[in-house]
């Protein structure tokens, strides 16, 4: 089930009325119970694998933290866990099975296995009690698209089986609602031209260009809306998910943006691949180098199998190399051309990677590349203006909403203890949800990440 | 009262203005709503009718017009009167274009059944319309149900539940709330370029920069159906009821597909469904014709969803081939407009030409600057074909000239209007030919001719060709043909057409082509027919059928 799906507020309500009326040792059963409704709807035999996955990274757990040598049970873990997500996506597809990569597979794959891994390395216990680690593992309100949780944090919220505070159920509500505009007002509304315009068979340069920016407003809204969709559904039941998200546009180097872009599982490789690939100790600019890259590199091949992938992930891995090249000189440091090396970075590295993102065909990728962005007919420069100026209009309060979750951030007090918080919330809410009414459009187009 | 109470009571009324806000948008008519409340149940053959519909058709039965048209708004756009009435022989006062805007099959029943109270029947009635209109049960629109109301007379009680049903009102929120989405994201989408470029008509623009003919569809993926009935849920089947009791000539036509209209937006119906309404209609002796494959261009279009007048004439003039065509066993080998189960399909046969085309001198270059700068203009060569004479000698009014402006190896793409040239397209003018050259400005050009030689179906002959024709396979026929027809339509009138008809490798039959008359061959006990065509000018070879007689 998505998000969007119209059965979902109904699902999300009940959950949460039982959750809250039950005993508390019966509000496991009612969240795994939410989760079997939620990810096998449709389709229940994907049931199997996710609960496959749950129960076998629950036994490797308990066997990996008796063992004393840990490192064939890690292998084994990662083998089954990264090989299953290779298998769907390259290899099954490359051997011309028809095979299909299963909702949410890179997402509750990596959370299974990063519980395998935080209790190998000691960061945590492994539980004994199945139910734990299943609702762990299923939580539905980020199994299919994140953010990709640490087991130190998620687990203990989960076993403390409490309710929703006010304060929770204030926010989650005002974060459901901002969640639903993000995805249904800013990135539906873009969704067909972006579409379009990349299915063109000879896009001119202002067409593709501008599609390519209107994609780097899309794909944001898309994940951002998807994530604060799952943080407010998780705040309704008292659980507190990781942020996703932090100004990603606002990033001067490749670091920074993955510092600030989908930062769960960057989180994730940071935890689990970049520390053993940079080894002990302080590791030269050539390791780090080829330690970030060979990381970014393969967090782009986790998007997919598709080349434009590959590409984006070496895209990436070579601008980090020049970054961590540059380091001793690093104008990026200096607070005064701060805003200016982030436009730098907006656009000769945002705006060109998500074009190579974006388009799935390596001969039409390099096409539109060569293309310039102002040279077209009348025409194409009349429908770049359309789409760019579309883009930029429903940026707009995706960047007051990011000033306001600064300010929320900055000001926690305010927002808990001022009697005006809350009609002011009240009004942003009934705002957002009727731009939601007003724009919602019924489609077929799901969350842009469930295909990862 | 207590200040502290305040934000509490601020809390409670802050959804007000967003509410307001929805409903303003909702409920306050615009000025289209204005006009079309202004109207409802007064618009038919797109002109207001200040004493209703109901009477005004009254007064085209009264009339005996012996030709209706109904349909939606496509019916009044797409049908060129002047040329159906030529095909018809009869004057076009005499044909009723009688569109409703957002008509169904519930308002054309409303219509038939007006001839229940009459001797008179119409000779024919053409119902054009979206297969998906045809489907559906209830009026699309709010001025849609009103135009029903206005047909309706007494006995009329199934169509009159169907114009005022339960949830009306709810429905018609939702309706203005999409109306209201629409209306939000065109403004969107035009202020940006509306601001810079100065463009009003960005939107139109913009969706003929996207439109269908240019982008990768599949791409894209399927679009959702939409909910329709079955049609033996909807209300053919009491349609057809009525043209058995009426005794009505019936021809139902789906119009061409826009390639200005968004997948979602086009006429989307399950397979299913489409093979379950063309079964119906020949059950009950009603035409249907499927003309969704008929290949339309963006300049065809007023608008997204609506024909222009060279638009109408195509549409028409592929209609007239239908009406006019007798069902008989044939096998098409140029591929023209055929409709074998009311659905337009093209059957090439194998056509092979066995020299390359003549080269084209190049022209001189005529260097004109125009509205737009970038269009440059050649002379077109003596004696060979423009668009101008391509529309004028085809039934569809195509822009098919073989001529090609090549610009360093690139073929522009040819057939567009003049006034919509875009880069790397060309189009003619009665002696030139103009043209914007690609994206990359390439300084060389020259004129060649189309080695594909197609033209819509039919296909090129250049002086000194030869083209050899076989067919796939004659027991598809379903009996052995016995006579081969070809039409053609010389250039110029010098121009001949030499037909030769082998048997294998024997010659059987010799024939040339006279002017106005189609060239007949007779192929009695040829088992491996082979056609030989050889042309000493420009001849467009239109049909080449075998047929059974």
């Amino acid at each position: 089930m998505s998000f969007v799906h119209p059965a979902f507020p109904l699902l999300l309500a009940a959950v949460v009325a039982a959750h809250r009326v039950v005993p508390s040792s019966w509000r496991p059963t009612i969240l795994l119970l939410g989760s079997v409704l939620f990810y096998g709807w449709g389709q229940p035999s994907l049931l199997l694998l996710l609960f496959g996955v749950g129960v076998s990274d629950w036994a490797l757990a308990l066997v990996v933290e008796q063992a004393e040598n840990k490192r064939p049970w890690i292998t084994l873990a990662v083998l089954k866990d990264v090989g299953m997500l290779v298998w769907f996506k390259f290899l099954g597809p490359a051997v011309g099975l028809p095979v299909f990569v299963p909702l949410g597979l890179a997402f509750y794959g990596l959370q299974s296995l990063g519980y395998v891994l935080d209790v190998a390395s000691g960061r945590i216990r492994a539980r004994a009690s199945l139910i734990d680690v299943l609702q762990f593992v299923s939580f539905f309100p980020q199994l299919v698209a994140g953010p990709v949780e640490r087991a130190k944090e998620l687990m203990p919220q989960l076993e403390a089986r409490g309710v929703a505070t006010t304060q929770q159920l204030r926010a989650g509500i005002v974060l459901l609602a901002w969640g639903a505009f993000q995805k249904m007002v800013v990135s539906d509304s873009l969704d067909p031209w972006v579409d379009r315009a990349f299915a063109l068979n000879d896009p001119g340069g202002p067409i593709v260009w501008a599609a390519s920016a209107a994609f780097m407003v899309q794909v944001y809204a898309d994940l951002s809306g998807y994530t604060d969709l799952a943080r407010g559904a998780a705040l309704l039941i008292g659980i507190t998910l990781s942020k996703n998200f932090n100004a990603p546009w606002r990033a001067t180097t490749t670091s920074e943006f993955w510092s600030r872009w989908h930062l769960t599982v960057t989180r994730f490789v940071r935890d689990h691949l970049l520390g053993p690939l940079l080894g002990q100790g302080t590791p030269g600019p050539l390791r780090r180098v080829w330690a970030t890259g060979m990381a970014l590199f393969i967090m782009g091949v986790w998007h997919g199998s598709g080349w434009h992938f590959v590409i984006f992930g070496l895209f990436h891995a070579i601008i980090t190399g020049f970054y961590t090249l540059l380091e001793p000189w690093a104008p990026w440091r200096n607070p005064r051309l701060r805003p200016f090396m982030a436009v730098f970075y907006l656009v000769f590295v945002g705006w060109v990677g998500a074009m190579i993102f974006r388009e799935p065909s390596t001969p039409r990728m390099v096409g539109h590349l060569m293309r310039p962005f102002w040279v077209g007919t009348w025409e194409e420069v009349v429908s770049g203006l359309s789409i760019l100026g579309l883009a930029m209009l429903l940026a707009v309060p995706l960047g007051i909403g990011q000033l306001v979750a600064e300010r929320w951030n900055t000001n926690p007090r305010w927002v808990e203890q001022s009697p005006w918080s809350l009609p002011l919330q009240v009004f942003g809410v009934s705002l957002m949800l009727a731009a939601v009414f007003v724009m919602w459009r019924p489609t077929d187009a799901d969350f842009l990440y469930f295909v990862f | 009262m207590n200040p502290g109470k305040i934000p509490q009571i601020m809390a409670f009324l802050a959804p007000i203005p967003a509410i307001v806000l929805v409903l303003v948008g909702l409920l306050a008519p615009t000025v289209s709503d204005l006009k079309a409340d202004r109207n409802t149940g007064q618009v038919l053959g797109g002109m207001v009718r200040r004493n209703g519909i109901g009477t005004a058709m009254d007064n085209v039965i009264r009339r005996k017009l012996p030709v209706w048209v109904l349909g939606n708004s496509n019916a009044n756009t797409d049908i060129d009167p002047e040329l159906l009435s030529r095909h018809l022989q009869i004057p076009a006062q005499q044909i009723a274009v009688l569109s409703i805007p957002n008509a169904n099959t519930a308002h054309w029943l409303a219509m038939l059944r007006k001839l229940r109270g009459t001797d008179w029947r119409p000779e024919l009635v053409l119902v054009v319309s979206r297969l998906q209109l045809v489907l559906v049960r209830q009026p699309i629109s709010e001025d849609a149900r009103g135009s029903l109301e206005a047909l309706l007379e007494e006995g009329d009680e199934d169509l009159r539940v169907l114009a005022n049903p339960a949830g009306k009102e709810i429905s018609k929120l939702f309706r203005r709330r999409e109306a209201l989405r629409d209306r939000i994201s065109r403004s969107l989408r035009s202020a940006v370029p509306r601001t810079l470029a100065q463009s009003r008509r960005s939107d139109l623009v913009l969706q003929r920069a996207l439109s269908n003919e240019r982008i990768n569809v599949d791409a894209l993926g399927r679009p959702p159906t939409r909910h329709l009935p079955t049609p033996d849920a909807s209300l053919v089947p009491d349609l057809m009821d009525l043209v058995d009791e009426l005794q009505l000539d019936l021809v139902v036509i789906r119009p061409p597909a826009s390639p200005l209209l968004r997948p979602e937006e086009a006429d989307i119906v399950p397979e299913t469904s489409v093979a379950r309404a063309a079964e119906l209609f020949e059950a009950h002796g009603v035409r249907w014709v499927d003309m969704t494959g008929l290949e339309m261009r963006p300049y065809h279009y007023k608008n997204s969803d609506h024909l222009d007048e060279e638009g109408a004439k195509r549409f028409t003039g592929a209609l007239i081939s239908f009406l006019g065509h007798e069902p008989r066993a044939a096998v098409d080998a140029l591929g023209g407009l055929r409709f074998p189960g009311g659905t337009l399909t093209r059957q090439l046969g194998e056509v092979r030409y066995l020299k390359d085309p003549p080269f084209l001198d190049a022209a001189t270059p005529i260097v004109e600057r125009g509205l737009r700068e970038q269009v440059r203009w050649l002379s077109a060569p003596e004696g060979v074909p423009t668009d101008v004479w391509t529309q004028s000698a085809t039934d569809l009014h195509v822009r098919c000239s073989p001529t090609r402006v090549v610009s360093d190896d690139i073929t522009l793409d040819p057939g567009w209007p003049c006034r919509d040239l875009t880069l790397g397209t060309s189009c003619h003018g009665p002696d030139r030919v103009g043209f914007i050259p690609p994206r990359d400005d390439r300084s060389y050009w020259h004129l060649a001719l189309d080695p594909q030689r197609s033209c819509d179906g039919m296909q090129w002959m250049y002086p000194g060709d030869q083209v050899e024709i076989r067919w796939p396979s004659l027991e598809a026929l379903g009996g052995p043909p016995t006579h081969l027809e070809i039409d053609a339509t010389p250039v110029r009138r010098r121009a001949k057409l030499r037909a030769t008809l082998k048997d294998g490798d024997e010659v059987v039959a010799r024939g040339r082509l006279a002017a106005g008359q189609p060239l007949v061959l007779e192929l009695s006990e040829v088992a491996d027919p082979t056609l030989l065509l050889e042309s000493d000018g420009f001849v467009l070879v239109t049909r080449a059928e075998l047929v059974r007689r």
